[in-house]
């Protein structure tokens, strides 16, 4: 056996999985023109611009925790309370994770301790206090023992008095009429269960006035990670949309009706990324029993949140979120190429599992394999050359089309000089960024599998 | 060659994202240029500035209509120029713009396949239907997209007759809340014909979700007679009904409403109940202050809360009777006591209101 009757065949069928993963995201791009058509169409309709604002509104409970949000935590509360809506609550939950964020909130929002006279329909980590606000009506706090993020929300959405929720994550910026935006598919459609919108990547602050200020993006790393957010989330994402299969919901952006999620046992406590298990639970939950629902996502830009600037930041975070999936589409593994789950079982599952689980590790295995490949010279320029389009052009070209969309649709880009800088790091997320996050992504994999057979050996 | 289809499968989608590139673009700037016709058109043009100022008769209007550069503008300048054109040249504005080209044109999308076609031949005939127009206007309102539904329920603006009406009655159920919303808003303008409609279908034997979109109706057109019937309901088996009926009645009070929102809070189904207590809110009267006490020791969390804040929203008897439930023998009752008594008035308000 020589080193060519192990190789060709292995890189023949690495070049044809990429072949076929990039032509299934560029079909996931070319569904989403269709979709920002059809949301253009109704955002012009001025019936229903006229009825954003009136009764018909689902009433929502926005839920928080300020972990992880080291200061501002008065800021942050003052943005959710400043939420345009006619009907909504916001419930934040401190654990003691958060420092000094509760007597922050006491002194800026007027806080008094009312008694514990809440449902619980989920158990969690035992509640310290509830206080209500003198200064915002709206505004309910939770002081409880520390726990982990889903253990939080449970216990926020245990005294959520709204039949719709939306976690807002604390490192998110919301447009002030997000949740008039994501109420909106609830409005047009009674059989939407849940809406995701996107949080999108920018380099944001908050002027004294409570203007969003937009800056340069500013290093090649927080350039390349923006332009891999807009293909393989903003853009994508739209194309799930008619395929009805969204399913990994950036955290922060997600509304849901409050019965379903009771239905499905609240967030799972151990879970690190619970917006992305959830995306799927519902999925499973409303098809086992007999729901057929829509779980769209909203192209308009209702929050944002600055990238990480470093990129030992970037593949953490990546290999966070690529655990977080490995777990949840394990645990609901029978869902695969499971025809009873229809599109999402058929379609969605097998791309996850391909496309973002298998796909990083078969990428640095076929770089490595390109390597010896041609050392050995077992490869000739024609195979290289072929290989290197499926695997890195292809790339490029999708990234570079996405920009193209993005300038057109968004029209956030004003300048030339935008556009081609996003053009420079379009190309340059393929050739480098791309490679080092596949190779974060990968570990991320081994990771997760050490962690698994640790927990089964007790 | 040998790797040949691998430029063929990546050209072919280059060539699809290419294409579908130009129709976003296409699809951008004429969403641009609509939102910027009326401002250009009215720039360039003196008769289009005057329209808008409200200064010309019908004949002239169609002079600037026809002037436009687009026929989307020219449907944005129409829509203004009915709302500016004197009173009482509406109707022969109306009739006008019907006979042009373009309008016809667009009123014939209502047969399209592409719902945006359907939607645009909605909005047209919301500024021009008239009686030739019905069976169009009859199809419009069956449409499968809420967008062209909600565009059609406009037309009845316009023109309106009975089988119209009896149309969007009986596609309330079915309606998404946005499109359920607004139809209930222009009914309420024909509230004297739908009237009698509604009290013919406000039946016991009616199926529940029919009812349901009903009692809504009914609440919102505020017809005496319909309302009595809804409030016959209350004793309705499907829970659902009930559930709507105590919702609608707290916003009609009166001696009747009182007497069966009392008994509705004895129902078997808590979110009968919770309604029934949120709607007793605010009737300060002695049999209230009893009953919502005594719900205080519901079995339900959400009955005791609006009891407790029913309570607290009747003033003086209502508060009493809050503190007297501090040294209730039911646990949850003095919890909820508590809770309620510890809420500022502005909270008491908020929560009351959700």
């Amino acid at each position: 056996m020589t080193i060519a009757t192990i190789l060709v065949p292995l890189m023949m069928g690495i070049l044809i999985f990429f072949l076929v993963i990039n032509s299934f995201q560029a079909l996931l791009l070319m569904c989403a023109v269709p979709e920002l058509w059809s949301h253009w169409q109704l955002a012009d309709d001025e019936y229903f611009q006229d009825l954003i604002g009136s009764e018909a509104l689902p009433p929502i409970s926005v839920v928080a925790t300020l972990r992880s949000l080291d200061d501002g935590a008065v800021a942050f509360t003052r943005m959710l309370l400043d939420l345009d809506h006619p009907r909504f609550e916001v419930i934040i939950v401190t654990d003691g994770a958060s420092g000094d964020g509760l007597r922050e909130l006491g002194k800026a929002f007027d806080l008094y301790e009312v008694p514990p006279a809440f449902t619980v329909n989920f158990a969690t980590r035992p509640v310290r206090s509830y206080y209500r606000s003198r200064a915002h009506p709206r505004l309910l706090c939770i002081d409880k023992e520390a726990g982990s993020l889903g253990d939080d929300l449970n216990a926020a959405i245990n005294a959520a008095r709204f039949p719709h929720i939306m976690p807002a994550a604390s490192n998110v910026i919301f447009e002030r009429d997000a949740l008039l935006r994501l109420s909106r598919p609830f409005l047009l459609d009674r059989a939407v269960a849940c809406v995701g919108g996107v949080a999108r990547r920018a380099n944001i602050s908050i002027a004294d006035d409570g203007r969003l200020i937009f800056g340069r993006i500013r290093g090649w790393a927080v350039g390349c990670e923006n332009v891999e957010f807009l293909r393989s989330v903003v853009f994508q994402r739209l194309g799930w949309n008619r395929m009805a299969s969204n399913v990994a919901f950036p955290s922060g952006t997600l509304l849901f009706r409050r019965e379903d999620f009771v239905g499905l046992g609240g967030f799972d406590p151990q879970e690190a990324t619970p917006g992305m298990d959830l995306a799927v639970r519902i999925h499973r939950y409303l098809t086992d029993i007999g729901v057929n629902a829509r779980l769209p996502v909203i192209p308009d830009p209702v929050a944002w949140t600055v990238t990480p600037s470093d990129l030992r930041s970037i593949g953490r975070t990546r290999q966070r979120v690529l655990r977080g999936l490995i777990r949840s589409l394990s645990r609901n593994a029978s869902m695969l190429a499971n025809p009873e789950y229809g599109a999402f079982g058929m379609v969605a599952m097998p791309y996850l599992w391909l496309g973002l689980i298998i796909a990083p590790i078969l990428e640095v295995l076929g770089y490595l394999g390109l390597i010896i490949g041609l050392l050995a010279g077992v490869f000739d320029s024609s195979f290289t050359l072929a290989y290197l389009a499926s695997v890195v052009g292809y790339g490029i070209l999708l990234s570079v089309w996405t920009v193209v969309f993005h300038a057109i649709s968004f029209q956030r880009l004003d300048r030339t000089s935008d556009i081609a800088r996003l053009m420079a790091f379009a190309i340059a997320e393929a050739i480098g960024y791309r490679q080092i996050v596949a190779v974060y992504r990968a570990t991320a994999y081994f990771a997760q599998r050490k962690q698994g057979q640790k927990n089964a050996n007790g | 060659m040998r790797y040949g289809f691998v430029a063929i499968v990546i050209g072919v989608f280059q060539v699809g994202l290419f294409v579908l590139a130009l129709v976003l673009d296409y699809a951008r700037r004429s969403r641009n240029r609509i939102a910027a016709g009326v401002a250009d058109d009215t720039a360039a043009t003196g008769s289009s500035r005057r329209l808008l100022a409200g200064d010309l008769g019908a004949n002239e209007v169609l002079a600037a209509l026809r002037n436009a550069a687009h026929s989307d503008t020219a449907q944005a300048l129409a829509s203004l120029g009915l709302e500016q054109v004197k009173l009482t040249e509406r109707a022969s504005l109306a009739a006008m713009l019907r006979r042009e080209p373009w309008v016809a044109q667009t009123i014939e999308g209502a047969d399209s396949r592409l719902w945006w076609k359907r939607l645009a031949a909605a909005r047209t005939l919301s500024l021009v239907a008239s009686a030739p127009d019905r069976d169009t206007i009859l199809k419009l309102l069956s449409d499968s997209h809420p967008a062209v539904q909600s565009a059609a329920t406009a037309c009845l603006a316009k023109y309106a007759d009975r089988e119209l009406l009896i149309r969007v009655i009986d596609g309330l159920s079915l309606a998404s809340p946005a499109v359920r919303t607004y139809q209930l808003r222009v009914l309420a303008g024909y509230a004297p014909i739908v009237g009698p409609m509604l009290l013919d279908r406000i039946r016991s034997d009616a199926p529940p979700h029919k009812l349901y979109a009903y009692i809504n109706a009914a609440a919102q057109l505020d017809d005496a007679k319909c309302m009595s019937r809804v409030a016959d309901l209350s004793t309705h088996p499907h829970p659902e009904v009930r559930v709507a009926v105590a919702r609608v009645l707290r916003s009609k009070p009166g001696d009747t409403v009182h007497v069966k929102l009392l008994s509705m809070l004895r129902d078997p189904d808590w979110r009968v109940r919770a309604q029934a207590a949120r709607g007793l809110s605010g009737i300060v009267d002695e049999r209230s202050v009893t009953e919502l006490s005594r719900a205080l020791a519901d079995t339900n969390w959400w009955v005791r809360f609006r009891a407790g804040l029913g309570l607290a929203s009747m003033g003086e008897p209502g508060r009493t009777a809050l503190s007297a439930a501090l040294n209730h023998t039911d646990r949850y009752a003095r919890d909820m006591a508590t809770l309620v008594n510890g809420l500022s008035e502005a909270s008491v308000a908020e929560l009351s209101a959700g």
